[in-house]
């Protein structure tokens, strides 16, 4: 029993020193705390729906930067946030942005496609999000 | 140091203070799943059982899921909510205390699952519960307030306090990775406030009024302060009341001002670990009216109470009496700890004057 109780905190302690050297100190890390930290890359299309559900590109580049990240009308790039919660807000915003401000003859909404990458090597994955809501 | 690593981690103790986490992160589970949370909703909350896991269309709905854990079944939305309504049951009956050694466990991998079937490893707070939980499994947490203590028959066996002293480590890292992770431009220059104000992650009425009396710079720089002098503060005597001061003006201004569910009730309860885990070794003695309320205040039993002229001894042995009595008893209170330490910073600087002064002498 000695041996198991000295196993079961020397465990938790290296579990605990684990996650905190991941979050802080890898690049790809997934476990971290801070809610900006869990996406690596993220890439953005947009495209306009019409009543029947056909697509075609909106062009959002006044608002994109070069690299794909998100740049808000009226504000500076948040290039410091890699987070995909951020990015999914800002990619809704400009949906809605573009719908109802400047929105392209027979579009009924707007779509973004956000791609993230969670980890340097992990796969690309897409969300797709749409204003007015379906 | 191996003797005073095993009296730190093994020593015989008192575990009242696990028990009273288990009421804490059950009863905030429980408010999570209400949704009884949010000063900043504080005009639309409504109390429902809430038959859905947060977000489960946005997390679950998606298919967004760590590929590492492919392995895990993949449950449809109505399943999930079947086992969100279990989770529900299973905080109300962690929260009383009945079957803690089969509940705590199967919550814990209930909530394992869930982290580990979407993206809830997203949400800092879904993760503080995950370790809490694991934690609580291990602990004797039902020995004290708690329908088993009731049901058991005899005292409570002998322990030892290594699961208070997981929990407090636990605490002192969460404080330290996330000041550690806030060191970086966005948070020193209070550009992160800025663009989180921008954002409309601000709400409710309080928003406005907090925002404008302080502004990116002030919000940052005290988030900063407050969560790094808890990764540490809370575990000396000197700076525990300093830390955990600060520990609830953040969190309730971030509850004051964003949605972040139940997570600032569990960062704030978790202060009650760091409490003198011997009760009632503070002396009282007082006229009847402030006895009478003392005793109504003293929700972490840290006082013994009789009634006479007004004076107080602590477990150092230190004596006072007069105003100096009332700060040291407001102090031990929950209710009125804020305002007896604000209070007290005259006697400090007094007290230390005098100190100074005697020893010249």
């Amino acid at each position: 029993m000695p041996v198991l109780r000295q196993a079961g905190v020397l465990g938790f302690l290296g579990i605990l020193l684990f996650l905190i050297v991941r979050t802080h100190v890898r690049a790809d890390d997934r476990w971290g705390f801070s809610m900006f930290r869990d996406v690596q890359m993220v890439n953005v299309r947009y495209r306009w729906v019409d009543a029947e559900g056909g697509t075609w590109p909106a062009d959002a580049s006044p608002y994109i930067r070069g690299d794909g990240r998100v740049m808000l009308p009226r504000r500076d790039p948040v290039d410091w946030i890699v987070g995909l919660g951020a990015y999914t807000d800002q990619a809704h915003e400009i949906c809605r942005f573009l719908i109802t401000v400047r929105p392209a003859e027979g579009a009924v909404a707007c779509e973004a496609e956000v791609r993230h990458q969670r980890f340097a090597e992990g796969p690309w994955e897409t969300i797709v999000l749409r204003w007015p809501p379906p | 140091m191996i003797a005073a690593w095993n009296r730190f981690w093994f020593a015989p103790g008192r575990v009242e203070l696990v028990a009273l986490m288990r009421i804490y992160v059950g009863g905030c589970l429980l408010m999570k799943k209400l949704g009884l949370w949010g000063l900043h909703r504080v005009d639309q909350i409504d109390v429902r059982l809430r038959f859905s896991a947060r977000g489960a269309d946005a997390y679950v709905g998606n298919g967004f899921r760590d590929p590492v854990f492919d392995w895990v079944p993949r449950l449809s939305l109505q399943e999930m909510y079947a086992l969100d309504q279990l989770q529900l049951v299973g905080a109300l009956l962690l929260t009383v205390g009945l079957g803690t050694r089969v509940v705590a466990p199967a919550l814990a991998a209930l909530h394992l699952f869930f982290i580990l079937h979407s993206n809830w490893t997203y949400v800092h707070h879904n993760n503080v519960y995950a370790a809490f939980l694991v934690l609580l499994a291990f602990a004797p947490a039902a020995d004290h307030y708690s329908l088993d203590a009731l049901l058991r028959k005899g005292p409570a066996p002998p322990r030892r306090v290594t699961s208070l002293r997981l929990m407090q480590v636990l605490v002192c890292a969460i404080y330290f990775s996330t000041t550690f992770g806030k060191l970086n431009h966005g948070w020193l220059s209070g550009r992160m406030m800025e663009v989180l104000e921008a954002n409309d992650h601000f709400r409710g009425p309080f928003a406005p009024t907090l925002w404008a009396m302080s502004g990116p710079k002030l919000v940052s720089h005290f988030t900063l302060w407050a969560e790094g002098i808890c990764s540490f503060g809370l575990c000396f005597p000197q700076t525990r009341l300093l830390a955990a001061f600060s520990g609830v003006m953040l969190h309730t201004g971030i509850d004051m001002m964003m949605p972040v569910t139940t997570f600032s009730y569990q960062m704030m309860s978790s202060y009650v670990l760091f409490l003198d885990p011997e009760p009632r070794r503070t002396h009282l003695c007082a006229p009847p009216w402030l006895a009478w309320t003392a005793r109504g205040l003293d929700w972490a039993a840290r006082l013994t109470v009789t009634t006479g002229p007004l004076a107080v001894t602590t477990p150092d042995g230190r004596a006072f009496t007069g105003l100096r009595a009332l700060r040291e008893v407001g102090l031990r209170l929950p209710l009125t700890f804020p305002a007896a330490f604000a209070l007290g910073l005259p006697f400090t600087l007094w007290g230390r004057n005098t100190r100074r002064g005697a020893i010249a002498a």
